[in-house]
């Protein structure tokens, strides 16, 4: 997740992943970028952070657990 | 370069006949379509020589960058894979090949469309406005445009003999674009898209003699 929020962006140093361990077998990714990143992170009409979000999915069903990936960055 | 033609029904049988004849497996090979017919299909397949020059020399730095990226991605995903761009490509293509690659794909290539497109906005920086690049796994893309292609030269068959216009299933870009492809040079069908990715469809109808 990491490695994707990093080379997208233009400000990697501003990059923060976190994870949380949730119970039940889920996971949350959370998800800060500088604000100028954070269009590019989710899309036209959220396009890429749901291809992201399906990535995830693919990559943890061989660990069996449930991802879930949002963005820490406050809405505007 | 090494090549064999195969016969087959259908595209598979064609290629796994030239490619038992080659001695191959899929990973290395290029697959031409010479003919298909709803019968029989034949093919040429070529044994693409790894060139000396391949990732010693940054013959195009951009590829090899974009390469380099998408393998990063591929390994924190935990899928054992090799990518390659496919020689000649334009728009740059990516091939991944390796084993069990089918979570990778996807239905009806979901997942394959996800990382091309996640694999887009990754190297997005280091590639031209507008500029995007081609991401195929085990190559679905060619053996997917197969299959709309006969689903298309199915459909306008069923116009013509209808006279009704036919609604496809809804579908990638790469999928409609060859469905247009595949009816461009009929002169009694017409195909045009209809709605919004990803609920985008073609719809073939019967050419109207004011367009003749």
């Amino acid at each position: 997740m990491e490695y994707v929020a990093k080379s997208l962006a233009e400000k990697p140093e501003e990059v923060h992943v976190e994870s949380f361990e949730r119970g039940g077998g889920t996971v949350a990714i959370k998800v800060k970028l500088a604000d100028t990143d954070v269009g590019r992170f989710i899309g036209k009409a959220g396009r890429n952070i749901e291809a992201i979000r399906t990535l995830v999915r693919v990559a943890s069903m061989r660990d069996r657990k449930r991802v879930f990936v949002d963005l820490a960055n406050p809405p505007r | 370069m090494r090549s064999a033609e195969g016969r087959g029904r259908t595209l598979d049988e064609a290629v796994d006949a030239a490619l038992i004849e080659l001695g191959e497996t899929r990973r290395d090979v290029d697959v031409r379509v010479i003919r298909e017919a709803p019968d029989e299909t034949v093919v040429e397949v070529t044994v693409m020589e790894a060139s000396p020059a391949a990732g010693a020399s940054p013959v195009n730095g951009k590829a090899e960058t974009v390469r380099t990226l998408l393998e990063g991605l591929l390994k924190h995903m935990g899928v054992r894979a090799s990518v390659q761009v496919r020689a000649g490509s334009d728009p740059i293509t990516l091939d991944v090949t390796g084993r069990d690659l089918g979570a990778l794909i996807g239905w009806r290539g979901e997942t394959l469309r996800a990382l091309q497109s996640v694999t887009n906005v990754m190297v997005g920086k280091h590639l031209d406005e507008g500029e995007r690049v081609i991401v195929d796994v085990e190559r679905y893309r060619q053996r997917r445009e197969h299959t709309v292609r006969e689903i298309a030269l199915r459909a306008a068959r069923q116009v013509k003999m209808t006279g009704d216009a036919i609604t496809l299933d809804a579908m990638q870009a790469f999928e409609r674009r060859a469905i247009h492809l595949a009816l461009e040079g009929d002169p009694d069908v017409t195909s045009s898209s209809i709605g919004e990715d990803p609920d985008r469809r073609v719809v073939v109808g019967p050419r109207k003699p004011a367009d003749a």
